[in-house]
Parts: structure tokens; sequence; C-alpha cells
């Protein structure tokens, strides 16, 4: 695979004809320019048009942070008070002041300068939302309780999101601070955290509402794999000796990840589908585009998933830790679909027994009323 | 914010809103080579690749300007997403069938023999770029923006409008589907 991928780069070197690129380009901005008259901006648009190329990004960062802080805090303390901020807090999914927590919480990551801290705060905020989620889960049960929770765990699942695109920032960045693998492995750490104390919650509240596997299960799959790209910024890092992290330690972390991907997918319950006569069939929608459409809808087995996993622990066992999340990050997804599959099929044959106990119902209405005419 | 990525965000401001054709010639001469490249390995020949690299620049001019609205956070993406539309419409509007005529199989095999002069083949690109003809669109497709273009799985997602781990599990299954055929190890 290695020397296939080491072909695929080498692809590269395919270019177009220079005198092509050079003409192309001539035709097309007289093309452009005939199409359109260039619009001048006013004295004032062009003197912050040119200054703002050669004002550093940084600076222009820090400038208008402080500028857009002051004035979401001004609108917020004016809205609801210093202690309507405060009082949201506690706040849960449904409360007024909800919104308020919220917003706060963009505020805060808006002051934040750095990729790596922002990842940690979006952890800590899908922290919140299981903290969000194990209170209401406390509450009676009802249709309020699952919208609550469905909140929280969408809530979850968009912050642990917006945590992997910050770190996929953080590792482009050339910051060579010890301080951003620090920050890093808080990331994993908590993510690991949230992702067990998501496991135990998960079964409890799906005993008494299965529609909620769904969404607390993408949640869930969310901060794993948060905690996986974690990993892979730290090995980055490693690589170019920008932490002084072990390797054996980096090695037992890429271990970890790899047996607990392994047993996610031993604990995925095999779901077997029986082949109908074509008059009986029941086509599911494929949620995977991988699929065919408008056939029977099979699921997958595990196998691919595990032989990945496999692989991942043969790269590991060469020292290509880098290739080796990338497996586990492969083979999660391929288990994401089988779960997201399963949920399919379970949805679909609930729906189906449940028309098959109304037409039941229906028929012994009407035996019924037969017999009583009769 | 990297300078370059700086730059281009100057670049694309200029050409929003003052039309500034310059600064669209600067972005054509940073993504011309890779959106060729992304194109050749779609289509049967160079002229082919030419002229629909040309076409998704000029989309891309018109499309920037006809929706000033829409915020454009990744050039990069909206350039890879324009050239596949490109293709799809070129295919639709030649009826492409899977089956080759005869004249469109020396075409083929003689622009296989150009792609293999300019990228400077030995005997492993030759069955390697076999097996990338023989793949299906979607697998190749995926494998040239990952390796050969080197995109992240989150920037190749917003390119094809899927979720990371749907590209995740699709890398996977199209290096399988390559090694199959070109019986690399």
């Amino acid at each position: 695979m290695a020397k296939l991928i080491e072909q695929l780069k080498e692809l590269r070197t395919l270019a177009p004809r220079k005198e092509w690129v050079a003409e192309q380009r001539e035709i097309l901005l007289s093309r452009i320019a005939a199409q359109t008259e260039a619009v001048q901006p006013s004295f004032a648009g062009r003197a912050w048009l040119v200054s703002r190329s050669w004002i550093p990004a940084g600076v222009l960062r820090y400038s208008a942070r402080p500028l857009g802080l002051v004035s979401i805090l001004a609108v917020l303390v004016l809205g609801v008070g210093m202690f309507g901020v405060n009082a949201s807090k506690g706040s849960l999914p449904g409360d007024l002041l909800y919104p308020v927590k919220l917003t706060t919480e963009k505020v805060r990551v808006s002051v934040v300068a750095s990729e790596e801290k922002q990842a940690e705060l979006y952890v800590g905020f899908a922290e919140e939302r299981v903290k969000e989620i194990e209170t209401v889960a406390q509450q009676p049960l009802g249709a309020s309780r699952k919208a609550k929770i469905t909140t929280a765990a969408n809530g979850l699942k968009n912050s642990m999101i917006k945590a992997q695109g910050k770190l996929d920032a953080a590792k482009q960045n050339s910051n060579k601070d010890q301080q951003v693998v620090t920050s890093v492995q808080k990331v994993d750490d908590k993510s690991e955290s949230i992702s067990a104390r998501l496991e135990q919650k998960k079964l409890e509240i799906v005993a008494s509402d299965k529609e909620l596997d769904q969404t607390l299960t993408e949640a869930k799959s969310a901060s794993d794999q948060t905690s996986v790209k974690a990993i892979e910024v730290i090995i980055d890092k490693h690589s170019k000796g920008e932490t002084q992290i072990s390797d054996q330690e980096l090695v037992g972390k890429v271990e970890q990840k790899i047996n607990k991907a392994q047993a996610e997918v031993k604990a995925i319950t095999p779901v077997t589908v029986t082949i109908k006569p074509a008059s009986q069939l029941t086509v599911v929608s494929a949620k995977s585009e991988t699929a065919s459409t408008g056939d029977i809808f099979v699921q997958k087995k595990p196998s691919e998933a595990l032989q990945i996993l496999s692989e991942a622990q043969d790269m590991l066992r060469q020292g290509d830790l880098s290739s080796a999340i990338e497996k586990v990050q492969q083979g999660s997804a391929v288990t994401q679909e089988i779960k997201q599959n399963t949920n399919a099929i379970n949805t679909n044959d609930t729906n189906s027994n449940n028309a098959n106990d109304a037409n039941n119902q229906d028929t012994n209405t009407a035996d019924t009323n037969d017999t009583n005419n009769n | 914010m990297k300078k370059s990525l700086l730059k281009e965000k100057y670049l694309l401001y200029s050409v929003r809103q003052r039309k500034d054709a310059e600064a669209y010639g600067q972005l054509y001469d940073a993504y011309v080579d890779r959106i060729f490249r992304f194109i050749r390995f779609k289509v049967a020949r160079t002229e082919e690749a030419e002229d629909l690299t040309s076409e998704v620049f000029l989309k891309t001019w018109e499309y920037l300007n006809s929706h000033a609205d829409v915020k454009v956070q990744n050039f990069n993406a909206l350039l890879y997403r324009v050239a596949r539309n490109c293709v799809i419409d070129h295919y639709r509007r030649r009826r492409a069938e899977e089956i080759l005529t005869d004249e469109e199989q020396m075409a083929r095999i003689q622009d296989s023999r150009d792609l293999n002069r300019e990228t400077e083949v030995k005997m492993e690109m030759k069955n390697l770029e076999g097996g990338l003809n023989k793949l299906k669109d979607f697998y190749r497709e995926v494998l040239i923006l990952k390796y050969t273009e080197e995109l992240s799985v989150r920037e190749i997602a917003e390119i094809l409008d899927k979720k990371k781990g749907y590209v995740r599990v699709l890398i996977h299954r199209a290096l399988k589907a390559l090694k199959e055929l070109t019986g690399e190890d």
C-alpha cells in the first residue's frame, strides 16, 4: 500500500504545458475585462484595502477581537444584566437563559488567540453538554426530556466537530511551543472522559427511549474522533521534534486507540436480514452511498473494520504512527457506518412490526365484525 | 493565519468587490496546475482537460461575481467543486458511455502514452495508470485528491459535499480496489 501511495504522489509531476497556461491566462483575463468594468472603491475603501494588506494578520485579529467582544458584551449586559449572564451558567436546554449560556461560550472562544486553546475550550463546552444530558436524564420521561437531550447531544457533537477543526489548524500551525502539545493532550484526555461518560449515560437513556440511540451514538462518535484527531496532531508534532513526549508513550497512546476501536466493533450486535421473495420486498433507503441504490439493504459485517484495525496494528509495529492513526480513523468511520445501518434496519423492523400489528388488529376487527354480522 | 492564506483572501476580496481581473489572474496562477491535473485524470485527452480547465476558471469568476452574498470560506474547495461539475456536464453533453468506440480507445492509448511521457513514467507507473483507468471514477477521484493533491480529509469532504467519515471509508476502499487492479502490495 505504501508503494502505491508513493506512486500516487509521484503523479503530482503532471502539469499543463507552460505555453498553454500563459496563453489561457491572457484569454481569461481579456474575457473577464470585456465582461465587466472594474469597480473603483472610495478613497477610504482603497486606503483600507492597501493598509490591510500590509498590516500583519495578528495585529488585525487582536485589535478587532476586543472591539467585537466589547460590543457583544454590551448587548448581553444591556439585555440580561451581569446577573443574567452568571445565572445562565446552570441553565439547561429549554430554559430561558440557555441561549445566553451558549452566546457566552461563543464570546469566550473569540477572545482566545491560539487554535489549540480554542480546541480546549470547545471540548470544555462539550463537557458542559454532557453534564446537561446527565441532569436532564433524571427528569421524567416525555417529549420535553427527549427534546432537551437531543439539543444537548447535538450541541456536544457540534462542539467536538469545531474542536477537530481547531486541532487541524493547530497541526498546520508552525508554532513549536510545547504548550501546543500540552493543550492537545488535554483535549485527548477530556474527549476520552466525555466519551466514557456518554457511553454510560447512553445505556441508561436508551433503555427507556430507543429513539435517542442514534443521536447519542453520533455524539459519542464525535468525541472519539476528536480524541483520535488529538493523537494525530501529537504524532505530527512529534515527527517534527516539537514535543517532549517519548516514543514509547506515543506508541502506547496509539495502541490504546486501536484497542478501543476494536472493542467498539466487537460490541456491535450483528443483524440478520432475511432475503424475502420479490413480492414481499421492502426497500430500505440506503443512507450509505456505497450501497446499491434501490436494492435490498444488506448489513455490512464488521470484518472490514476489523481488517483495517489489524492493518493499523501492523503499521504500529513497523513504527509508522501516522499511517496507523489514519487506519484507526478509517476503521472508526466504517464502524460508524455499520452502526448507522444497524439503526436504520432496526428502525425499519420496528416500523414494519408496528404496521403488521396494526394490520393484524384491523384483520381481527374485521373478523369480529363478520362474526357479529353472522 | 498563514501569509499565503491572507494573500488569497485579499485577492478574493479584490475580485468580488472590485472585479479585479489581475487579482483573479494571480489566483489562476496559484491553482491552474492542480485543477488541470484533477481534470486530466477524469477525461480521456489532454485537450479536453485543457478546455475544461479554462471553463472552470471562467465559471468560477462568474459564480463569484453573481453570488456576492455567498461567503467563500475555501476557494480551493470551490474550484474543485466547479471542476467536478464541469466534467459531469461535459460527459452529459457527450452522452459518454462506459464502452469507448475504437477511435476513442486509440485516443486514450495515445494520450496514455502522453501521460506517461509527462510523468517520466517507469514500468510501475504504467501499471498504476492502467489501474487508475479501470477504477471507478469516485475511487480514482478521492485517491487523486488525497495522495496526489495532498488534500486533507476535511477538504475532500467539503469538495465532495460528504461527511468526513464517508471520505475515510472511500479512501480505504479505493486503495484496496487499486491494489487489486495493479497487483501491488
